[in-house]
């Protein structure tokens, strides 16, 4: 379906031909038993290049990524490093030819200090090191690629963007001239963001090459020169920057076309479900939440955005009464909630989506069953034969991919047990229940399941009910929300209708600049 | 398997022909009339204690008290069996008993359970803690004092045995008396409450994941409360259980078995399935019923064989469940890289 695009990608890159790539690969192929990870894969990475290798969970880009960096050998095909064959045996020997990886879970000795982390499992140390000059040496890599960090500083206190500074400065100073990095912007606030977006720039003018592992469409894809995407082991497309928009990208990712376009309320909001006046939580002498009022409507959905640890966390306990608030009124379908416990809230018209979903929405080691069962008035003995009749139902329904309802949840993917769970929140929660409060449904999750989700959220608006989603993904919330609320140390600053939002602005706020 | 080599070596190490050995070992504990029914009888405090362990090991609550547990359950159904069961009607004496005994029982694991329900102290060490004050209270009323559970009509240090309507007749001439029944459907019926009651569900969930446990409203103080009492009524049972049936008294002679140890091991090796614990206790009281007799056969091994034969039982048990995991760990990695 792509071969169009495909083809022109190929085509531009023979003309480039002429030009030696920093590292290719050629025809690589790698096998895991019972699954054929890399198919016969062609990658090409040019000298001062960002390149973005793209693909949803299970396409085989983190084998390709390792099999670039020498972690694993290929069964078949060749990597070429300037156009010669090498035969990595091992990421010290890919560092060797300057090719390093920086991980998505950081490999560093958290007692150690930044300058003790760089030089570790460095082979040419003198026998006695002497600190300063370390630390000296280190901080000079740091400055000359824009990356601020004190070689003094202990790691385990350091940011997650700290920390992959750390990481990145380790592979300069070892020599890399190829950084690949996988999910560099998974854990980081967006300031961090834009600072790792400087260094790399800051790389590439120095001639270095660049290759972001990514399954986000984003800011990753933004930067790179190139996107070359997979799928079930194959590469199903490679475009330069401005060639594709990000729903051709998604098109090529899941091989389907995906719709991610924004979807709001097609019914007038009618009585209000969920309000919130004058909420506060102090806790510990710190005021977690303050004063926030907001209402939620049926057939409407109220988006919260916001960096992750403003409050969001503390908001969604209050109100699904994990927590009780230590001022103001919650109420749901009108009657008083405060502090009368999870159980009494639900009977009130609550669900609630948490967002850690195997480990406190789902319990991971029980069966999809027995996860239906867990909301549920379940009296002396389970009943699970209903349980069934609707797990089953939501798996053909919802196409959740499962051997069967006895499964253990743990056993699915993301998008899976995401499903799982918001089935029960939103089908199995019975006619009473109006109120859905969603946190971050689409953390960690491919292009086609956020797809799923946002269509479920979509229809649960539709039937009625008032959403609350509170999201640390803003274009999340810009996608659903009929009406934008800006969290900020624990406040509501910036409240915006979701047709006009105008995205610099609720950024600012976000970064409490409003 | 591995088990019986390993006994096997140490059989020829001390000049045992390993063969003929676990021939007789295994004709005293399990195919002889006698053998068996000694073995039954054993087991049947036994399949108590590991119920009791299992139970608690469900909720990832480490009872390891069983021991104290079943000596308080002694004493508690022996002065019922003294004091109550004489003004009681026939049917009722020994269904109170044991009762009363599985009372007392929950009641020594009451302070541990309160301290880990609310304050989340260790229940493993204060459990173990309270093994040795019961051990001692034993012996005190046995040896230290003149008081009530002490037979009076001799100066021999004996406990003061219950009335006869309090004791249940034992299978014939055997060793085996009724409870041995009561013990197994006790273990089914437990299997099937825990698998198909809100109560087990409620377990499972919390055991699995007390973050979700807490998400749906559960409250987590009276789910281990209760478990952790319970556990302590089963193994109280094991000690009431002594007390109807072989020794009809306060008898010290259960602290030399250590039956609420082995417990917590038939628990571990019969991973926690409470039909799987009959079994094992069955399989465990037969090694030692065997072992003890060996020593009076006519080329005398020592009942310490036998002891080492647990050991290396529950070793390479545990050693295999550990192969079993990693292997399925590894399995996951590969999936994993292969994934993301």
């Amino acid at each position: 379906m792509s071969s169009a695009s495909s083809e022109a990608a190929m085509g531009s890159h023979r003309l480039g031909g002429a030009t030696l790539f920093a590292l290719s690969a050629r025809q690589v192929t790698k096998r895991f038993p019972g699954v054929l990870a890399n198919d016969r894969v062609d990658f090409d990475l040019l000298p001062g290049e960002v390149h973005t290798l793209l693909g949803e969970n299970g396409a085989g880009k983190s084998t390709l990524a390792s099999v670039l960096c020498g972690l694993y050998k290929p069964d078949e095909g060749a990597v070429l490093r300037n156009g010669t064959q090498v035969r990595l045996t091992s990421p010290r020997h890919g560092l060797q030819n300057g090719i390093a990886m920086v991980h998505q879970h950081f490999r560093l000795v958290d007692r150690f200090t930044v300058a003790e982390n760089v030089v570790l499992g460095h082979r040419n140390l003198p026998f006695r090191l002497r600190a300063n000059d370390l630390e000296d040496q280190v901080a000079q890599v740091a400055e000359r690629f824009g990356l601020p960090l004190d070689p003094r500083a202990t790691v385990g206190e350091l940011s997650a963007g700290q920390r992959q500074r750390v990481e990145i400065v380790k592979a300069l100073y070892q020599g890399a001239e190829i950084l690949l990095l996988d999910e560099p912007t998974a854990l980081l606030a967006p300031p961090e963001v834009e600072k790792l977006f400087e260094t790399v720039r800051a790389m590439t003018q120095a001639g270095k090459s660049v290759v972001f592992v990514s399954h986000k469409l984003g800011e990753v894809v933004d930067i790179s020169d190139r996107v070359t995407v997979m799928r079930d082991g194959r590469v199903t497309g490679s475009v330069a920057r401005g060639e594709a928009d990000t729903r051709k990208l998604a098109e090529l990712m899941v091989g389907r076309d995906i719709d991610l376009s924004p979807r709001r309320s097609r019914v007038a909001a009618q009585e209000t479900l969920l309000q919130l006046d004058k909420v506060g939580l102090t806790k510990d002498g710190i005021e977690r939440i303050a004063n926030i009022s907001l209402s939620v409507r049926a057939g409407e959905i109220v988006g919260i955005a916001g960096v992750s640890g403003n409050g969001q966390r503390e908001l969604a306990e209050i109100v699904a009464g994990l927590q009780a608030p230590t001022s103001g009124e919650i109420l749901i379908n009108g009657a008083r909630v405060n502090g009368i416990g999870t159980r009494k809230v639900r009977e009130a018209g609550l669900a609630y989506v948490p967002e850690d979903r195997l480990g406190t929405g789902l319990a991971p080691s029980l069966s999809i069953v027995d996860n239906l069962v867990l909301t549920r008035d379940r009296g002396f003995l389970v009943d699970r034969k209903s349980a069934l009749v609707e797990a089953e139902a939501f798996i053909k329904q919802l196409e959740i991919k499962t051997p069967h309802a006895h499964t253990a949840t743990r056993k699915l993917s993301g998008g899976n047990s995401q499903k799982v769970l918001l089935a029960r929140e939103i089908f199995g929660a019975g006619d009473n229940s109006r109120v859905l409060v969603v946190c971050s449904p689409t953390r960690g999750l491919d292009v086609g399941a956020v797809e799923a989700v946002h269509k479920l959220l979509d229809e649960a608006r539709s039937s009625g009910k008032a959403v609350l989603l509170i999201s640390e993904d803003l274009d999340e919330v810009l996608t659903l929300a009929d009406k934008v609320l800006v969290l900020y140390r624990g406040s509501v600053v910036h409240e915006v209708a979701g047709h006009e939002v105008d995205v610099e602005a609720v950024g600012l706020a976000m970064a409490g600049l409003s | 398997m591995f088990a019986f080599i390993v006994g096997g070596i140490f059989l020829a190490l001390t000049g045992h022909s390993p063969i003929g050995t676990y021939g007789s070992l295994i004709s005293h504990g399990y195919t002889s009339s006698k053998g068996i029914t000694n073995t039954l009888g054993l087991a049947t405090p036994l399949i108590c204690t590991g119920l009791a362990a299992a139970f608690a090991f469900r909720m990832n609550l480490f009872n390891i008290g069983e021991e104290g547990q079943m000596y308080l359950g002694m004493i508690g159904s022996a002065w019922a069996g003294i004091a109550l069961a004489g003004h009681l009607p026939h049917v009722l004496a020994v269904p109170t008993v044991l009762i009363i005994g599985a009372a007392t029982g929950a009641l020594w694991v009451l302070l541990p359970a309160i301290l880990r329900a609310k304050l989340g102290t260790s229940e493993i060490v204060s459990t173990l803690l309270l093994n040795y004050v019961a051990l001692n209270l034993v012996n005190y009323f046995i040896y230290g004092s003149r008081g009530f559970f002490r037979d009076p009509t001799t100066s021999f240090p004996q406990g003061r045995g219950v009335e006869e309507t309090a004791r249940f007749h034992r299978f014939g001439t055997s060793n085996t008396y009724p409870t041995v029944i009561i013990a197994v459907l006790l273990a089914v019926a437990l299997y099937w409450f825990m698998k198909r009651s809100n109560f087990g569900y409620e377990t499972s969930v919390f055991a699995d994941s007390p973050n979700t446990a807490r998400y749906a409203g559960m409250n987590a103080t009276k789910l281990t409360l209760s478990v952790l009492l319970f556990s302590g009524a089963l193994a109280g049972l094991a000690g009431a259980m002594y007390v109807v049936g072989p020794a009809g008294k306060v008898d010290p002679g259960l602290l030399q078995i250590g039956l609420g140890y082995a417990g917590i091991v038939v628990a571990a090796l019969a991973r926690y399935n409470f039909v799987a614990v009959v079994l094992t206790a069955i399989l465990f009281a037969g090694l030692r019923v065997g072992g003890a007799s060996l020593q009076i056969s006519s080329n005398p091994v020592p009942i310490a064989i036998a002891v080492v034969l647990q050991g290396s039982v529950l070793l390479f048990a545990l050693g295999g469940e550990i192969f079993r995991r990693n292997r399925l760990r590894i399995r996951r990695v590969q999936q994993v890289s292969v994934a993301s």
